[in-house]
């Protein structure tokens, strides 16, 4: 299992699962990581034992926001953050995405690109809302107000 | 014809004031450049006799055999034992000659 | 200057007759005694009988050196040399040749090829002997005193040990008195002693003793000299209290206006609440200007800190009833001689303040573990503790070693803790507990107390929370769950790294450190070795340790000294001699000696220190103008060795190999390859050298050009040579050499190193033998006639 986990993944982010000594640091100056059940400690614990299917299907990679503070914190220099993202283009690779919806928004960022050149939020918003399931527009259009009023919407 | 030196194996002797192939050369034309390795100051003045090939203690110097005797492929090298020198001569035809001599000045 | 002529006598001794079943000895004996010089060449079936015919030949000087051939036991040697040294003969002036060690007498070997063999290799020693000089141990004066840097708990043992066998000693220390980190510790575990009991009882050594000098407030500022001979210069602070008159009364201190300001803690007042403004008065110190010597008042004198004294104050010198108080001194400086140093300047703290995810130096009530010992003095009442373990330890980007003590440190403190405050809660956040031997048992008594919580996890930041408390946010890798909590207090478990005054010491006296900043030598072998001559290491200064550890340690480092301080030095005339006349001053042998035992003299050329060298000929393999040999083992006595060898001995074309063995490691692989009957090939002939990079390329270059086919020098592994780096220089220069082959039509492989575990018997026998189908691919050697 070890050597089709390494010809997949950039060579320079898997190899350094094993050096990680399951201290838990990364997790718990995480921001995002108990949201889901997983946390990034646990993903990377599926790598070490070459589990890469569950380590891309964890609920926990998309919510990775990139802050960076579990890599600038592990004491071995384990670079999380591009396990992450390196995690996230073999799901979407191998199709092991679940549920498919997580991608939603990030194909609707990237053919917003390609169509304008450039991101308008307020399209972006409602593009994304209009993906997904009934009941998350009205949430977003909650959000969407709560934003407008702080002005965070141009 | 000026000494070769081979720039990589060159270590400037690690020596404070001169190198070994600077403190031999008859002529006193071996000297460190400003990159710490050995060059012939005066190639035209060199007058072959080799001293700084058989005092160089990485190997570094060849000398470039005059184009009457052989030029590129012809080469003369000499190697140091404790009382003897081996001396391998390749002409220009690819053809290998070697002697050997008593050296008895070293070990006294 | 009138030339001995070598006269030798050849004695082989088989015992039991078995060298005569695998070789001609008679025609060995005949070919022998047509050699010039040797006068008596004969076979001994035993020791007893001959010897006082040979001991009266050798009185009447019919021959003045001898060659024994074949096997001995210990005893045997030691018989020879103890009833031929009543007669006057020098023990450097035999050679011993065991032929049976050299692959004679192997199965399957062909009796009329081992003759040959046998015949050569008597010959290669025969030309040793003929070059054989009576040689004698030189005497050097030395001083017997020593010299120690540190006063902690090293310092204050090795000094105890050495005055216990009637030793000088000068104890140098930088504080105002001795007990270093040790003294701050609150209590030991198992035996919940107060540290300072233990020292005290060598502080009473100490004191009693008249063969011991110390100087507090002083650093070591020169040291020159070498092993017996070392010339120390100190430079002693003045502490403006006379150490003759002050009789500790303490009547100074009562009136001192002056109070030292505590070091800086953060005082914002969001994060000031009850409990960590006890923590702050539980760290302050109220100590005056004026003081009693700290850690221990070991010499008893007060010390006065002039930077913190109100301008144009006296009051402590009329306060004082025995005018002990002397602000008009100045700093002085002591020279002195000593035989040896032993450095035992311990360790400090980590800064944790580098470990910035944690808040220390920035919360009031986040201390560091020693911080922590003194707080549990008077511990102020507190609620909800957490220990951080490995704080700023075992990561690249803080120490990135294991300090080994502190997992101990932290149980110890919870159970001190718990028995003040039982109530108390108490979370101890680790990555691993590492608790070996007999510690063991204090991990399980901790874990059974009550209210004592152990997280499989390391937080990862310390926020500020309500009422000055602080929030700690992590996760339970065991559970997988997050853990949010609350605590009064938090105590980082920093680690241990080398001393201020370590790096000062090793600036100073240009000693090498390993990567951390500790000195080491050679790890397993000989821990309290500095790799200089004459200086040992002892205590934490070498690696993070405990106490005991640290007491050990420097015991060991009392015993190493003590050759040092005897009066005179003897040096084995095993030592290198340079050649003035040949020598051109090109510096390789000072860039190359391992110990650094050379140094420029008036003139510019190269003197051996020679209580420095450790004999072990890198200097005289280095040399390119073969200037420098070693005494007992000359350049000339090899060469003649390598020059005795008959290349074709064999047949034309059978390959013959020349292998230079090391003697620590590579020889004794090649000897148990006989003593284990495995096939050891007749082609290799072997010369013993102190280690493989005092073998010379003038001599590997002899050999070729006499026509032996192949070159082998075996040596020790990278890390593993004891004389740190020979393998490597011999390495280098025969690669060298290699590349000079290449060139001249011969291949480069004609020259090899390869290296030898000490038990690598097989892998010897593998290696001639793969070596010899090589050169018999090659051809023979173009030189050999």
């Amino acid at each position: 299992m070890k050597e089709s986990v390494i010809k997949l993944i950039h060579t320079d982010t898997i190899p350094e699962s094993s050096i990680c000594v399951q201290c838990g640091k990364c997790s718990s100056g995480c921001p995002v990581a108990f949201e889901s059940e997983h946390s990034p400690r646990k993903v990377i614990r599926f790598l070490q034992w070459g589990c890469l299917k569950e380590a891309s299907q964890s609920p926990f990679l998309w919510l990775c926001a990139s802050c960076q503070a579990c890599t600038v914190r592990c004491p071995r220099g384990v670079n999380i953050s591009s396990i992450m993202l390196s995690l996230r283009r073999i799901a979407q690779q191998q199709g092991w995405v679940m549920p498919e919806e997580n991608l939603s928004y990030y194909k609707t960022f990237i053919n917003m690109i390609k169509k304008r050149g450039k991101i308008s939020e307020l399209r972006l918003g409602l593009a994304t809302a209009l993906h997904k399931i009934p009941s998350h527009p009205i949430e977003d259009i909650v959000l969407f107000f709560k934003l407008l009023k702080r002005g965070k919407l141009r | 014809m000026p000494p070769k030196i081979d720039r990589e194996k060159c270590d400037s002797c690690k020596a404070e004031k001169e190198s070994l192939c600077e403190q031999i050369c008859p002529g006193d034309l071996m000297t460190l450049d400003e990159d710490k390795k050995a060059y012939c100051r005066m190639p035209r003045d060199c007058w072959d006799c080799m001293s700084c090939v058989k005092a160089c203690p990485k190997g570094a110097i060849e000398t470039r055999i005059p184009y009457q005797l052989g030029y590129h492929v012809a080469k003369l090298i000499p190697m140091m034992g404790t009382n003897t020198i081996t001396w391998t001569c390749i002409d220009i035809n690819g053809k290998v000659e070697r002697f050997q001599y008593i050296n008895r000045g070293m070990l006294e | 200057m009138q030339k001995t002529v070598p006269k030798t006598g050849i004695f082989i001794f088989d015992q039991g007759k078995r060298l005569a079943r695998s070789i001609d000895l008679d025609a060995v004996i005949q070919r022998l005694a047509r050699i010039k010089n040797v006068i008596r060449c004969e076979v001994l079936t035993d020791l007893a009988a001959p010897l006082p015919s040979i001991k009266e030949d050798f009185t009447s000087d019919k021959f003045n050196r001898i060659f024994w051939v074949g096997k001995f036991s210990d005893y045997q040697k030691k018989t020879i040399q103890s009833e031929l040294s009543s007669a006057g003969l020098n023990p450097y002036m035999y050679e011993w040749c065991d032929l049976e060690e050299q692959g004679i007498g192997t199965k399957g070997v062909d009796s009329g090829i081992q003759t040959q063999k046998a015949i050569i290799l008597i010959q290669m020693t025969l030309a040793r002997t003929r070059l054989l000089e009576p040689l004698e141990p030189l005497e050097l004066p030395a001083v017997d005193a020593s010299l120690i840097i540190g006063a902690g708990v090293s310092g204050l043992h090795t000094a105890t040990s050495l005055i216990g066998l009637c030793k000088k000693v000068y104890l140098v220390e930088k504080e105002s008195g001795v007990g270093g980190k040790v003294a701050s510790l609150h209590r030991l575990y198992p035996r919940i002693c107060d540290p300072r009991c233990g020292l005290e009882f060598e502080i009473q050594k100490i004191r009693e003793s008249d063969m011991i000098e110390v100087h507090t407030l002083s650093r070591v500022k020169s040291l020159f000299g070498s092993p017996g001979n070392f010339d120390v210069r100190i430079e002693k602070q003045s502490r403006y209290v006379s150490e003759e008159k002050c009789n500790a009364c303490g009547e100074c201190m009562k009136v001192c206006p002056a109070v030292i300001p505590e070091e800086q803690r953060s005082r914002e007042s969001a994060f000031i609440n009850e409990t960590s403004q006890q923590v702050l008065n539980s760290l302050k110190s109220d100590k005056k200007a004026i003081h009693p010597a700290v850690p221990m008042t070991y010499p008893s004198t007060f010390v006065i800190e002039r930077q913190y004294c109100p301008p144009d104050c006296r009051e402590c010198v009329k306060a004082c009833p025995a005018l002990a108080v002397e602000l008009e001194q100045t700093s002085s400086e002591l020279a002195f001689k000593v035989g040896a140093v032993i450095i035992t300047t311990g360790w400090d703290p980590y800064q944790l303040s580098k470990v910035d995810e944690y808040g220390y130096g920035i919360y009031p009530n986040v201390i560091s573990n020693l911080e922590m010992e003194r707080l549990l003095e008077d511990p102020p009442v507190l609620k909800e503790i957490g220990f951080i373990q490995c704080a700023g330890s075992r990561d690249e980007r803080h120490l990135h070693y294991c300090s080994s003590v502190c997992c101990s440190v932290s149980l110890k403190q919870v159970l001190f803790l718990k028995e003040k405050l039982p109530d108390a809660l108490c979370y101890i956040f680790y990555q691993d507990m590492r608790t070996p031997g007999f510690d063991e048992e204090l991990y399980q008594k901790v874990k059974s107390l009550n209210n004592v919580i152990f997280i499989r996890g390391n937080p990862s930041t310390v926020k500020p929370g309500d009422n000055g408390k602080l929030r700690i946010h992590a996760e339970d890798t065991l559970s997988g769950k997050e853990i949010d909590l609350s605590l009064d207090l938090l105590v980082l478990a920093g680690g241990m790294m080398p001393s201020q005054g370590s790096f000062e010491i090793a600036q100073l006296l240009n000693l090498p450190q390993n990567n951390f900043g500790f000195f080491e030598s050679h790890l397993q072998c000989h821990p309290e070795e500095s790799q200089r001559t004459g200086i040992l290491v002892g205590g934490a200064c070498r690696g993070p340790m405990n106490i005991s550890q640290s007491i050990e340690s420097s015991h060991r480092a009392a015993m190493e000294v003590l050759p040092f301080l005897n009066r005179t030095i003897l040096i084995e005339p095993k030592y290198p001699v340079l050649d003035l006349t040949k020598c051109d001053k090109c510096k390789r042998c000072m860039e190359e000696c391992p110990f650094l035992s050379y140094v420029f003299d008036e003139n510019g050329f190269p003197s051996l220190d020679l209580t420095k060298c450790r004999q072990c000929g890198n200097c005289m393999g280095i040399c390119p103008l073969i200037a420098i040999s070693l005494r007992n083992n000359t350049i000339k006595q090899i060469a003649a060795q390598v020059q005795a060898i008959k290349p074709s001995f064999i047949s034309k074309e059978e390959p013959v190999i020349l292998a230079f063995l090391c003697e620590n490691d590579a020889y004794h692989a090649a000897q148990s390859a006989v003593e284990y009957g495995l096939p050891v090939p007749p082609n290799v002939f072997f010369i013993k050298v102190p280690c493989a990079g005092s073998v010379n390329n003038a001599l590997v270059a002899d050999a070729l050009a006499f026509g032996i086919d192949g070159v082998l020098i075996a040596g020790c592994k990278d890390g593993q040579c004891h004389y740190v780096k020979g393998n490597q220089l011999v390495k280098t220069r025969s690669g060298d050499l290699s590349d000079k082959l290449q060139k001249m039509m011969i291949d480069p492989q004609r020259v090899r190193f390869e290296s030898l575990e000490i038990r690598d018997s097989k892998k010897y026998v593998e290696l001639v033998k793969s070596y010899i189908e090589e050169l018999r691919a090659m051809g023979p050697n173009p030189f050999k006639s």
